[in-house]
Protein backbone atom coordinates (compact mmCIF):
# COMPACT_ATOMS: atom_id res chain seq x y z
CA UNK A 1 0.00 0.00 0.00
CA UNK A 2 2.60 2.74 0.72
CA UNK A 3 4.55 1.74 -2.52
CA UNK A 4 1.00 2.28 -4.77
CA UNK A 5 0.95 5.71 -2.39
CA UNK A 6 4.66 6.80 -3.13
CA UNK A 7 4.41 5.85 -6.85
CA UNK A 8 1.00 8.03 -6.73
CA UNK A 9 2.70 11.05 -5.01
CA UNK A 10 5.64 10.46 -7.58
CA UNK A 11 3.74 10.99 -10.10
CA UNK A 12 1.77 14.29 -8.84
CA UNK A 13 5.07 15.84 -8.49
CA UNK A 14 5.78 14.24 -12.28
CA UNK A 15 3.42 16.77 -13.34
CA UNK A 16 2.84 19.11 -11.30
CA UNK A 17 6.03 19.77 -9.61
CA UNK A 18 8.09 23.20 -10.24
CA UNK A 19 5.29 24.21 -12.40
CA UNK A 20 4.10 27.29 -10.65
CA UNK A 21 6.97 29.31 -10.46
CA UNK A 22 5.88 32.08 -12.64
CA UNK A 23 3.23 33.38 -10.63
CA UNK A 24 3.64 36.81 -10.44
CA UNK A 25 3.80 38.39 -7.08
CA UNK A 26 0.39 39.64 -7.04
CA UNK A 27 0.37 43.62 -5.98
CA UNK A 28 -2.37 44.18 -3.50
CA UNK A 29 -5.59 44.93 -4.96
CA UNK A 30 -7.42 42.04 -3.50
CA UNK A 31 -6.31 42.85 -0.33
CA UNK A 32 -8.97 46.24 -0.37
CA UNK A 33 -11.41 45.21 1.87
CA UNK A 34 -13.96 47.36 0.62
CA UNK A 35 -15.54 46.68 -2.70
CA UNK A 36 -16.78 49.89 -3.90
CA UNK A 37 -12.50 50.75 -3.57
CA UNK A 38 -11.75 47.74 -4.85
CA UNK A 39 -13.89 48.00 -7.57
CA UNK A 40 -12.70 51.52 -8.40
CA UNK A 41 -8.94 50.06 -7.57
CA UNK A 42 -9.58 47.11 -10.73
CA UNK A 43 -10.65 49.88 -13.41
CA UNK A 44 -8.04 52.02 -12.10
CA UNK A 45 -4.97 49.47 -12.70
CA UNK A 46 -6.10 49.03 -16.35
CA UNK A 47 -5.48 52.26 -16.95
CA UNK A 48 -2.79 52.86 -14.88
CA UNK A 49 -1.05 49.90 -16.84
CA UNK A 50 -1.99 51.93 -20.18
CA UNK A 51 -1.13 55.26 -19.39
CA UNK A 52 1.45 55.51 -16.47
CA UNK A 53 3.46 52.31 -16.59
CA UNK A 54 5.15 52.54 -19.16
CA UNK A 55 7.19 55.33 -16.87
CA UNK A 56 6.38 54.36 -13.59
CA UNK A 57 6.86 50.89 -14.14
CA UNK A 58 3.68 47.99 -13.35
CA UNK A 59 5.00 47.84 -9.97
CA UNK A 60 4.99 51.53 -9.37
CA UNK A 61 9.15 51.12 -8.64
CA UNK A 62 10.24 53.93 -11.10
CA UNK A 63 12.75 53.83 -12.99
CA UNK A 64 16.40 54.60 -11.05
CA UNK A 65 16.90 58.56 -10.45
CA UNK A 66 14.84 59.41 -14.09
CA UNK A 67 11.38 58.38 -13.13
CA UNK A 68 10.13 58.66 -9.55
CA UNK A 69 8.68 55.76 -7.46
CA UNK A 70 4.71 55.40 -6.74
CA UNK A 71 5.35 53.07 -4.42
CA UNK A 72 5.63 54.00 -1.12
CA UNK A 73 6.50 57.21 -1.88
CA UNK A 74 5.88 60.19 0.18
CA UNK A 75 5.42 62.63 -2.10
CA UNK A 76 2.13 61.17 -2.83
CA UNK A 77 1.45 60.79 0.66
CA UNK A 78 1.98 64.53 1.63
CA UNK A 79 -0.77 65.47 -0.99
CA UNK A 80 -3.91 63.52 -3.17
CA UNK A 81 -4.72 66.88 -4.19
CA UNK A 82 -1.20 67.93 -5.81
CA UNK A 83 -1.29 63.82 -7.50
CA UNK A 84 -4.28 64.42 -9.38
CA UNK A 85 -3.63 67.48 -10.66
CA UNK A 86 -0.17 66.07 -12.13
CA UNK A 87 -2.07 62.92 -13.33
CA UNK A 88 -4.45 65.47 -15.34
CA UNK A 89 -1.76 68.32 -16.16
CA UNK A 90 1.43 66.44 -15.75
CA UNK A 91 4.42 68.23 -13.81
CA UNK A 92 7.93 70.05 -15.21
CA UNK A 93 10.70 71.14 -12.96
CA UNK A 94 12.80 68.90 -10.40
CA UNK A 95 10.50 67.37 -7.37
CA UNK A 96 12.31 65.39 -4.12
CA UNK A 97 11.00 62.13 -3.26
CA UNK A 98 12.06 60.00 -0.57
CA UNK A 99 14.84 62.35 -0.48
CA UNK A 100 16.26 61.91 -4.09
CA UNK A 101 15.94 64.39 -6.70
CA UNK A 102 14.21 63.74 -10.14
CA UNK A 103 13.79 66.15 -12.95
CA UNK A 104 12.06 64.12 -16.10
CA UNK A 105 8.69 65.82 -17.07
CA UNK A 106 5.55 64.14 -17.29
CA UNK A 107 2.98 64.66 -20.03
CA UNK A 108 0.28 65.94 -19.05
CA UNK A 109 -3.11 63.26 -19.89
CA UNK A 110 -5.99 66.35 -20.77
CA UNK A 111 -8.60 63.72 -21.57
CA UNK A 112 -8.98 61.56 -18.59
CA UNK A 113 -12.81 62.40 -17.04
CA UNK A 114 -12.89 63.17 -13.40
CA UNK A 115 -14.00 59.17 -12.97
CA UNK A 116 -11.09 57.92 -14.78
CA UNK A 117 -8.80 60.32 -12.50
CA UNK A 118 -10.63 58.41 -9.89
CA UNK A 119 -10.23 55.29 -10.54
CA UNK A 120 -6.52 56.02 -11.09
CA UNK A 121 -5.95 57.89 -7.82
CA UNK A 122 -7.67 54.76 -5.72
CA UNK A 123 -5.43 52.70 -7.12
CA UNK A 124 -2.14 53.74 -6.55
CA UNK A 125 -3.32 54.90 -3.04
CA UNK A 126 -4.25 51.72 -2.28
CA UNK A 127 -1.62 49.74 -3.59
CA UNK A 128 2.02 49.28 -2.90
CA UNK A 129 2.27 50.52 0.82
CA UNK A 130 -0.83 53.31 0.49
CA UNK A 131 -3.91 52.94 2.22
CA UNK A 132 -5.91 56.25 1.52
CA UNK A 133 -9.44 54.35 0.94
CA UNK A 134 -11.69 55.16 -1.83
CA UNK A 135 -11.45 58.51 -3.94
CA UNK A 136 -14.29 59.37 -5.63
CA UNK A 137 -14.94 61.29 -9.04
CA UNK A 138 -16.81 64.15 -6.86
CA UNK A 139 -13.81 64.68 -4.79
CA UNK A 140 -11.36 64.59 -8.30
CA UNK A 141 -13.89 67.64 -8.84
CA UNK A 142 -13.40 69.25 -5.62
CA UNK A 143 -9.42 68.85 -5.94
CA UNK A 144 -9.82 70.89 -9.31
CA UNK A 145 -12.10 73.83 -7.45
CA UNK A 146 -9.32 74.44 -5.42
CA UNK B 1 -2.59 -13.28 -6.60
CA UNK B 2 0.46 -15.91 -7.50
CA UNK B 3 3.77 -15.12 -6.37
CA UNK B 4 5.00 -14.70 -9.55
CA UNK B 5 2.11 -11.87 -10.57
CA UNK B 6 2.60 -10.28 -7.19
CA UNK B 7 6.25 -9.81 -8.39
CA UNK B 8 5.49 -8.51 -11.72
CA UNK B 9 3.33 -5.84 -10.01
CA UNK B 10 5.87 -4.82 -8.16
CA UNK B 11 8.33 -4.47 -10.87
CA UNK B 12 6.09 -2.32 -12.86
CA UNK B 13 5.35 -0.14 -9.87
CA UNK B 14 9.05 0.22 -8.97
CA UNK B 15 9.33 1.39 -12.80
CA UNK B 16 6.47 3.52 -12.89
CA UNK B 17 7.75 5.05 -9.93
CA UNK B 18 11.44 5.45 -11.52
CA UNK B 19 9.35 6.76 -14.82
CA UNK B 20 7.92 9.30 -12.99
CA UNK B 21 11.02 10.26 -11.13
CA UNK B 22 12.99 10.87 -14.23
CA UNK B 23 9.89 13.17 -15.57
CA UNK B 24 9.90 14.88 -12.45
CA UNK B 25 13.73 15.29 -12.94
CA UNK B 26 12.87 16.74 -16.41
CA UNK B 27 10.34 19.12 -15.41
CA UNK B 28 12.33 21.16 -12.77
CA UNK B 29 15.67 21.24 -14.52
CA UNK B 30 15.71 24.29 -16.77
CA UNK B 31 16.06 23.03 -19.88
CA UNK B 32 19.36 23.99 -21.58
CA UNK B 33 19.51 26.80 -23.97
CA UNK B 34 19.66 26.71 -27.86
CA UNK B 35 23.45 26.58 -28.97
CA UNK B 36 22.57 27.04 -32.57
CA UNK B 37 24.74 29.62 -34.45
CA UNK B 38 22.62 33.33 -34.80
CA UNK B 39 22.04 34.02 -38.38
CA UNK B 40 22.94 36.80 -40.21
CA UNK B 41 19.60 39.09 -40.96
CA UNK B 42 19.45 41.78 -43.99
CA UNK B 43 19.95 40.83 -47.29
CA UNK B 44 22.64 39.30 -48.41
CA UNK B 45 23.97 38.68 -51.86
CA UNK B 46 26.95 37.16 -53.24
CA UNK B 47 29.54 38.44 -55.21
CA UNK B 48 32.06 36.27 -57.85
CA UNK B 49 35.31 37.21 -58.05
CA UNK B 50 38.31 35.40 -60.30
CA UNK B 51 41.76 35.45 -59.88
CA UNK B 52 44.68 33.87 -62.14
CA UNK B 53 46.35 30.59 -60.78
CA UNK B 54 50.25 31.89 -60.75
CA UNK B 55 51.26 27.63 -61.41
CA UNK B 56 48.80 26.78 -63.00
CA UNK B 57 47.76 29.76 -64.81
CA UNK B 58 43.91 28.32 -64.18
CA UNK B 59 41.42 30.72 -63.49
CA UNK B 60 40.21 30.24 -60.29
CA UNK B 61 36.73 31.12 -59.41
CA UNK B 62 34.98 32.64 -56.03
CA UNK B 63 32.09 33.27 -54.70
CA UNK B 64 31.78 35.46 -51.34
CA UNK B 65 28.65 35.83 -49.57
CA UNK B 66 28.04 39.43 -49.06
CA UNK B 67 26.02 40.07 -45.37
CA UNK B 68 24.30 43.04 -44.66
CA UNK B 69 26.69 45.69 -42.66
CA UNK B 70 26.09 48.56 -40.59
CA UNK B 71 27.06 51.84 -42.87
CA UNK B 72 29.76 53.66 -41.17
CA UNK B 73 28.78 56.56 -39.06
CA UNK B 74 30.26 59.33 -36.45
CA UNK B 75 28.43 60.60 -33.24
CA UNK B 76 28.74 62.08 -29.88
CA UNK B 77 28.15 60.49 -26.55
CA UNK B 78 26.85 61.45 -23.10
CA UNK B 79 31.15 62.59 -22.61
CA UNK B 80 31.31 64.46 -26.18
CA UNK B 81 33.45 62.04 -27.57
CA UNK B 82 32.93 61.28 -31.09
CA UNK B 83 32.29 57.93 -31.44
CA UNK B 84 32.52 55.97 -34.72
CA UNK B 85 32.21 52.90 -36.46
CA UNK B 86 35.85 52.22 -35.08
CA UNK B 87 34.78 52.27 -31.82
CA UNK B 88 32.84 49.14 -32.25
CA UNK B 89 34.96 47.56 -34.61
CA UNK B 90 35.96 43.75 -33.32
CA UNK B 91 33.25 44.38 -30.77
CA UNK B 92 29.89 42.97 -29.94
CA UNK B 93 27.39 45.44 -29.20
CA UNK B 94 23.52 45.85 -28.83
CA UNK B 95 22.13 49.27 -30.49
CA UNK B 96 18.99 50.89 -29.87
CA UNK B 97 16.76 54.46 -30.86
CA UNK B 98 14.75 56.04 -28.06
CA UNK B 99 14.72 60.27 -26.84
CA UNK B 100 14.98 61.25 -23.15
CA UNK B 101 11.57 63.15 -23.25
CA UNK B 102 9.77 60.23 -24.87
CA UNK B 103 6.42 59.61 -23.14
CA UNK B 104 5.80 55.81 -24.60
CA UNK B 105 8.01 52.74 -24.64
CA UNK B 106 11.41 54.32 -23.84
CA UNK B 107 11.50 54.03 -19.64
CA UNK B 108 10.87 50.14 -20.29
CA UNK B 109 13.32 49.83 -23.11
CA UNK B 110 15.60 52.04 -20.31
CA UNK B 111 15.01 49.21 -17.74
CA UNK B 112 15.56 46.31 -19.89
CA UNK B 113 18.67 47.90 -21.14
CA UNK B 114 19.92 48.17 -18.08
CA UNK B 115 19.42 44.39 -17.52
CA UNK B 116 21.88 43.75 -20.31
CA UNK B 117 24.29 46.30 -19.45
CA UNK B 118 24.61 44.85 -15.82
CA UNK B 119 24.97 41.56 -17.22
CA UNK B 120 27.75 42.42 -19.85
CA UNK B 121 29.44 45.64 -18.55
CA UNK B 122 33.04 43.93 -17.03
CA UNK B 123 32.63 42.54 -20.91
CA UNK B 124 35.82 45.10 -22.73
CA UNK B 125 34.49 43.68 -25.83
CA UNK B 126 30.69 45.37 -25.57
CA UNK B 127 29.62 48.06 -26.13
CA UNK B 128 25.39 49.54 -26.11
CA UNK B 129 25.14 52.16 -28.31
CA UNK B 130 21.63 53.97 -27.51
CA UNK B 131 21.08 56.47 -30.54
CA UNK B 132 19.00 59.61 -29.27
CA UNK B 133 16.11 60.32 -32.74
CA UNK B 134 15.85 64.02 -30.69
CA UNK B 135 19.29 65.13 -30.99
CA UNK B 136 18.26 68.78 -30.98
CA UNK B 137 16.77 68.66 -27.62
CA UNK B 138 19.07 65.95 -26.27
CA UNK B 139 22.35 67.96 -26.49
CA UNK B 140 25.68 65.91 -24.68
CA UNK B 141 25.10 67.63 -21.50
CA UNK B 142 21.17 66.36 -21.06
CA UNK B 143 22.86 62.65 -22.46
CA UNK B 144 25.00 63.08 -19.63
CA UNK B 145 22.57 64.21 -16.83
CA UNK B 146 20.00 61.03 -18.22
CA UNK B 147 22.84 58.66 -18.27
CA UNK B 148 24.06 59.58 -14.61
CA UNK B 149 20.43 59.44 -13.49
CA UNK B 150 20.02 55.99 -14.91
CA UNK B 151 23.15 55.19 -13.20
CA UNK B 152 25.15 54.92 -15.96
CA UNK B 153 28.88 56.51 -14.47
CA UNK B 154 30.82 56.63 -17.23
CA UNK B 155 30.68 56.30 -21.13
CA UNK B 156 33.01 52.80 -21.22
CA UNK B 157 30.24 50.57 -22.15
CA UNK B 158 27.05 52.59 -22.60
CA UNK B 159 27.18 55.70 -25.60
CA UNK B 160 24.17 57.74 -25.40
CA UNK B 161 24.19 59.26 -28.80
CA UNK B 162 23.55 62.50 -30.08
CA UNK B 163 24.56 63.92 -33.83
CA UNK B 164 22.99 65.16 -36.89
CA UNK B 165 19.20 64.24 -36.99
CA UNK B 166 19.25 62.95 -40.84
CA UNK B 167 22.07 60.78 -40.12
CA UNK B 168 20.52 59.12 -37.22
CA UNK B 169 17.02 58.44 -39.10
CA UNK B 170 19.26 57.19 -42.07
CA UNK B 171 21.59 54.80 -40.42
CA UNK B 172 18.38 53.38 -38.27
CA UNK B 173 16.08 52.88 -41.36
CA UNK B 174 18.99 51.89 -43.70
CA UNK B 175 21.96 50.04 -41.17
CA UNK B 176 19.80 49.24 -38.11
CA UNK B 177 16.49 48.33 -40.58
CA UNK B 178 14.23 49.63 -37.44
CA UNK B 179 11.82 52.59 -37.42
CA UNK B 180 12.96 55.69 -36.38
CA UNK B 181 11.29 58.90 -38.07
CA UNK B 182 8.76 62.01 -37.05
CA UNK B 183 5.44 61.47 -36.65
CA UNK B 184 3.17 64.47 -35.42
CA UNK B 185 0.54 62.03 -34.49
CA UNK B 186 2.89 60.19 -31.95
CA UNK B 187 3.03 61.05 -28.14
CA UNK B 188 6.41 63.59 -28.06
CA UNK B 189 6.20 63.77 -32.03
CA UNK B 190 8.42 61.03 -33.02
CA UNK B 191 8.28 57.09 -33.81
CA UNK B 192 10.84 54.49 -32.63
CA UNK B 193 10.32 50.78 -32.57
CA UNK B 194 11.60 49.16 -29.60
CA UNK B 195 13.88 47.02 -31.04
CA UNK B 196 17.27 46.00 -30.02
CA UNK B 197 19.38 45.01 -32.64
CA UNK B 198 22.92 42.66 -31.78
CA UNK B 199 25.87 43.59 -33.59
CA UNK B 200 28.65 41.41 -33.94
CA UNK B 201 32.37 42.11 -34.41
CA UNK B 202 32.50 42.84 -38.45
CA UNK B 203 29.26 44.89 -38.11
CA UNK B 204 26.54 42.34 -39.18
CA UNK B 205 23.29 42.49 -37.76
CA UNK B 206 22.54 38.83 -35.74
CA UNK B 207 19.71 39.33 -33.84
CA UNK B 208 16.82 41.43 -33.19
CA UNK B 209 14.75 41.56 -29.85
CA UNK B 210 11.93 43.56 -28.73
CA UNK B 211 13.19 45.85 -25.84
CA UNK B 212 9.60 46.10 -24.25
CA UNK B 213 9.53 42.19 -23.51
CA UNK B 214 11.48 40.36 -20.73
CA UNK B 215 10.90 37.51 -22.34
CA UNK B 216 12.80 38.73 -25.66
CA UNK B 217 15.72 40.49 -23.30
CA UNK B 218 16.56 37.24 -21.80
CA UNK B 219 16.78 36.00 -25.21
CA UNK B 220 18.93 38.73 -26.01
CA UNK B 221 20.75 38.10 -22.78
CA UNK B 222 21.45 34.44 -23.49
CA UNK B 223 22.66 35.36 -27.28
CA UNK B 224 25.46 37.66 -26.30
CA UNK B 225 27.98 34.87 -25.43
CA UNK B 226 27.64 33.39 -28.87
CA UNK B 227 29.70 36.18 -30.40
CA UNK B 228 31.33 37.54 -27.77
CA UNK B 229 35.07 35.49 -27.82
CA UNK B 230 34.28 34.59 -31.48
CA UNK B 231 36.01 36.94 -33.76
CA UNK B 232 36.03 34.43 -36.67
CA UNK B 233 33.59 34.20 -39.05
CA UNK B 234 32.24 30.12 -39.01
Amino acid sequence: MIKVNLFILTLIFAFFGCRNKEEKSGISIQDIKDLKTRQYAIHGKVLYDRLCANCHQQDGTGLRRLIPPLAGADYLKQDIGRTIHIIKYGLEGDITVNGVNYNQPMPPNPQLTPLEISEIATYIYNVWGHKEGLITARDVEEYFKD
Amino acid sequence: MSLKQKIIVKNSFSLFSFLGLILFLWNCTSKPQNDAALPYLGNKHTEKSFEIDQTSSDTVYRVDTVYHKIAPFSFYDQEGNLITNEEVEGKVYVADFFFTSCPTICPIMKKQMLRVYESYNHEPDFKILSHSIDPTYDTVALLKDYSLRLGIEDASTWHFLTGDKERIFEIGQTSYLTTAMEDKNEPGGLLHSGAFVLIDQEGHIRGVYDGTKEEQVDKLIADIPKLIGKNDKS
